[in-house]
């Protein structure tokens, strides 16, 4: 294995591993915030990487700018899901939420295939590919990679130079004592909510950029992906989760490339290790602050 | 090893008396034993045996159901990786009898074997993670033997069926899904009346609290994970048997979905809930999917909110609730 096929692999994984950590933040952040799993997560990145196909068939628009679309529907689907369903579940026995959100994940991807259809979608949206000293980098990838950064940096100032921004993380925190200082933790948790699911169904858009194969279940993949992400990063951390995306992908596309195990077939049995793995050797992930 | 031995003692003594109470006849025990009785008249009445394949497939989300509410139910843990079981189950039984050549009680005993294996995989190491972190463990770990079945056997095991005993093993399919299916709801009434059933729901309610009254929550919880792993592993390897095929869709993690959702609907932890959940929800999906086969999973997915958001407790916990009496009856 030639050494620049390696370094290849490093910025292949590299910014690969930006688009995981950005479409795992909603995760983290719902987790964090309101201590659920989405377990509908994957379903979220279908329905946004539908929007994104639908603006294309209909108006032409590239993904990048459909993300103006899926963002605020994102707020708004999430908005209303907190109010009259999410809502009551919180803090409920574990078996609650997961069987709900399973519940809204099966109607959405049923949803899907009867609106539709069950074929592969595709957005015919092809970038070059760069020939960097040797080594073949897809625009499309960088496209990607700097957006998903974009939006990271947008959650940044958002969480950690707005007001709003600071009641959040103080609700993540402790939702008692934050209520005692005069935050409306109902409300904050609304928005988190629904910033979750927003940041989820953009990040779905600047996914198909790079992965452009939609289907009903393409979500189960990402969601896969997402929680692995999210384990090893630390669950409710969305600095967690970023870099546990950088990791997972340079982890990823390594092993693939060098053929560290020996069928493709078991390229999927990649993330389970690496989930498996670190919940037994630190549950609480790499920027995890609370100890399970 | 002696205070497990002790532990076992005292439940075979417990459970000896359950039964002999259960034997007791009275009214309403008569109407349960006389639809235990039903499921078991099934392959011998000609008008039940045209729709045996119904029963059968009721009696596995019977089984499927009340086992997961061992572990779900009674002690918290959302087992989501719960199909490994029947998988592992189908897999090994279709590996023993179709590839190996072995006879078919080895291959239950080797299914059983390796489903307990399984459980002790799942269980052991992962059992220390809590709430949600379990749940993502024991789900990888479904979807990482997926997988690894897919890569070593991608097209599925092939049992060669004998045209001359195959109505034979119908039956006897038959018969050991319902037997488990019955066996896994007595066991559940039995744990639920001894000190094995107040130690798993101790868990449930407060893991710390029981631990400093000097409960052996590890050991609970993995007595709850094997309990939970054989009758998925005995259904599975009944179904790998009749339908002579296994493959790794048998890890398929859906299925978990309508086992969490019949859980739910007739009340998790309760000993007939997971029994009447199974019964609504079969005999809903059998019609739903006849009628509507493009819409029934929509529906069925808004039956799961609905439950949750308005039947939390399920159908016997609603029922006790409001009817303090019924207890008596709804166990």
């Amino acid at each position: 294995m030639e050494a620049i096929a390696i370094v290849e692999a490093l910025i292949h994984g590299l910014l690969l591993g930006g688009l995981y950590g950005v479409l795992t933040l909603g995760l983290s952040l719902i987790f964090g915030v309101l201590d659920i799993i989405n377990l509908a997560h994957g379903a979220f990145i279908m329905l946004g990487a539908y929007v994104a196909y639908t603006m294309f068939v209909f108006a032409g628009l590239n993904p990048l700018v459909s993300m103006v679309v899926a963002f605020p529907l994102g707020m708004a689907i999430g908005l209303l899901l907190y109010r009259y369903v999410v809502k009551r579940v919180i803090g409920a026995p574990h078996l609650m939420w997961i069987l709900l959100f399973f519940g809204i994940m099966v109607f959405m991807e049923q949803a899907a295939y009867n609106i539709w259809g069950a074929e592969y979608k595709g957005v015919p949206f092809s970038l070059p590919t760069a020939n960097l000293g040797g080594m073949a980098i897809p625009y499309s990838y960088v496209v990607g990679f700097v957006a998903a950064m974009g939006m990271a940096f947008g959650l940044y100032l958002l969480l950690y130079r707005t007001r709003i921004g600071k009641a959040i993380r103080a609700v993540a925190q402790d939702r008692e004592a934050a209520a005692l200082m005069g935050i409306n933790v109902d409300k904050i948790m609304g928005i988190a909510f629904a910033l979750g699911i927003a940041m989820t169904m953009a990040g779905a858009c600047i996914l198909i950029i790079v992965q452009p194969s939609i289907y009903p279940l393409m979500g189960h993949h990402w969601m896969d992906l997402a929680f692995c992400v999210a384990v090893l990063g630390g669950l409710g951390s969305p600095t967690g989760a970023l870099i546990g995306g950088f990791i997972f992908g340079v982890v990823e596309t390594l092993v693939l490339r060098l053929g560290l195990i020996p069928e493709a077939v078991l390229a999927p049995v990649v993330p389970f290790v690496i989930l498996i793995v670190t919940l037994l050797v630190r549950p609480e992930g790499l920027m995890g602050a609370r100890g399970r | 090893m002696g205070a497990v031995l002790d532990k076992v003692k005292g439940f075979a003594r417990g459970a000896v008396r359950t039964v002999k109470e259960l034997t007791k006849p009275t009214a309403y025990k008569g109407v349960w034993l006389a639809i235990a009785a039903l499921f078991l008249i099934v392959p011998f009445v000609p008008v039940l045996r045209e729709r045996m394949i119904f029963f059968m497939f009721l009696l596995k989300w019977i089984a499927l159901a009340a086992a997961f509410n061992l572990i779900a139910g009674y002690t918290g843990y959302v087992c989501f990786g719960f199909p490994v079981f029947y998988g592992m189950g189908a897999i090994m039984m279709a590996w023993a009898v179709g590839e190996l050549g072995l006879h078919p009680v080895l291959g239950f005993l080797m299914a059983v074997g390796s489903s307990i294996l399984m459980a002790l995989v799942v269980g052991g190491p992962s059992l220390r993670l809590r709430g949600a972190y379990f749940a993502i463990a024991s789900l990888a770990i479904c979807l990482a033997m997926k997988v690894v079945v897919a890569w070593l056997r991608p097209y599925g095991i092939f049992i060669m069926p004998d045209p001359r005993t195959f109505l034979m093993v119908r039956n006897i399919c038959y018969y050991i899904v319902a037997l488990t299916a019955l066996g896994t709801v007595l066991a559940t009434y039995i744990i639920s009346r001894s000190k094995l059933g107040l130690a798993m729901v101790s868990i449930r309610e407060d893991e710390d609290a029981a631990e400093t009254r000097g409960v052996n929550t590890t050991f609970y919880k993995l007595v709850a994970a094997i309990l939970c792993s054989i009758p998925p592993a005995l259904v599975g390897a009944s179904w790998a048997w009749y339908t002579t095929y296994s493959y790794e869709g048998d890890f398929e993690i859906s299925p978990v979905v309508t086992t969490i959702a019949m859980t739910m609907l007739g009340g998790s932890g309760t000993v007939l809930g997971p029994v009447i959940g199974a019964a609504i929800l079969y005999v809903v999906e059998y019609f739903l999917w006849a009628s509507f086969p493009y819409t029934y999973l929509l529906i069925f997915g808004a039956i799961i909110v609905i439950t949750v958001l308005f039947v939390p407790k399920g159908i016997v916990g609603l029922i006790r609730e409001k009817v303090p009496k019924a207890r008596k009856y709804l166990f």
